[in-house]
């Protein structure tokens, strides 16, 4: 599965090819559109990315999520173009033994992306105004 | 040397364009962020946070460029969930 998608997001296909019979604990975490935002009404959010670097990134933090916390599956999808208030923009798909590593490691997943991958959302207000929201920088040297 | 330039996120609608093609003498990437923002002078307060990458590396500063190398230009990012 594509970790950057266009089209809306599929839970049930996450579940399907996440499942294992060893695993004793499942956490899905998702992201919606809220409809509010530093007390402005939101609309919408148009999310853009660099996709060659965020897919590297992404396959990156499953990766060290599944070690890190000895979960034994994580995946992280997100949904790029233009949502409404409502719609799915993230997922992340924790699968472990047991239910305390699975709640921490989609915590710690979903995290790390927010700071790591170069994904943008350009919010929409229902006066007609648009902005960028701030975010985290990927630049080293500027810290 | 010929670049091609992509521009991401708020920086878009600065420049006003996705991307652009800039013709340099040899240089690094700080020579090419220097020449951008004597293009697009409103760029030059945005660029101590942002990481240029190629492909899928993010690439220093004094990384040396090649003729027909793309930069992208990533300014911070805010994806996920609230």
């Amino acid at each position: 599965m594509n970790p950057l998608q266009t089209e809306s997001l599929d839970v049930a296909a996450l579940l399907e090819i996440t499942a294992q019979p060893d695993s004793g604990a499942l956490v899905v975490f998702g992201g919606t559109v809220r409809n509010e935002n530093d007390g402005r009404s939101v609309s919408g959010i148009e999310y853009t990315a660099y996709a060659p670097l965020a897919e590297k990134v992404m396959a990156e933090i499953e990766q060290a999520v599944m070690q890190q916390f000895k979960v034994q599956q994580c995946r992280i999808v997100h949904r790029l173009g233009e949502l409404t208030v409502g719609d799915l923009s993230v997922l992340v798909v924790v699968r472990a033994a047991h239910r305390a590593e699975a709640f921490t490691a989609a915590r710690h997943a979903i995290d790390m992306l927010k700071q790591r991958v170069p994904i943008w959302k350009n919010e929409y207000y229902r006066d007609g105004d648009s902005r960028f929201l701030e975010g985290t920088s990927l630049n080293l040297s500027s810290e | 040397m010929l670049l091609n330039i992509e521009f991401h996120g708020l920086l878009r609608p600065i420049v006003g364009k996705p991307e652009l093609q800039l013709q340099l003498p040899e240089g690094t990437v700080e020579d090419v962020l220097h020449r951008l923002c004597e293009l697009r002078p409103q760029l030059a307060a945005h660029l101590p946070g942002v990481a240029c990458a190629m492909g899928s590396e993010i690439v220093a500063r004094t990384y040396v460029l090649a003729d027909g190398d793309t930069l992208a230009l990533i300014p911070p990012v805010s994806g996920g969930a609230g």
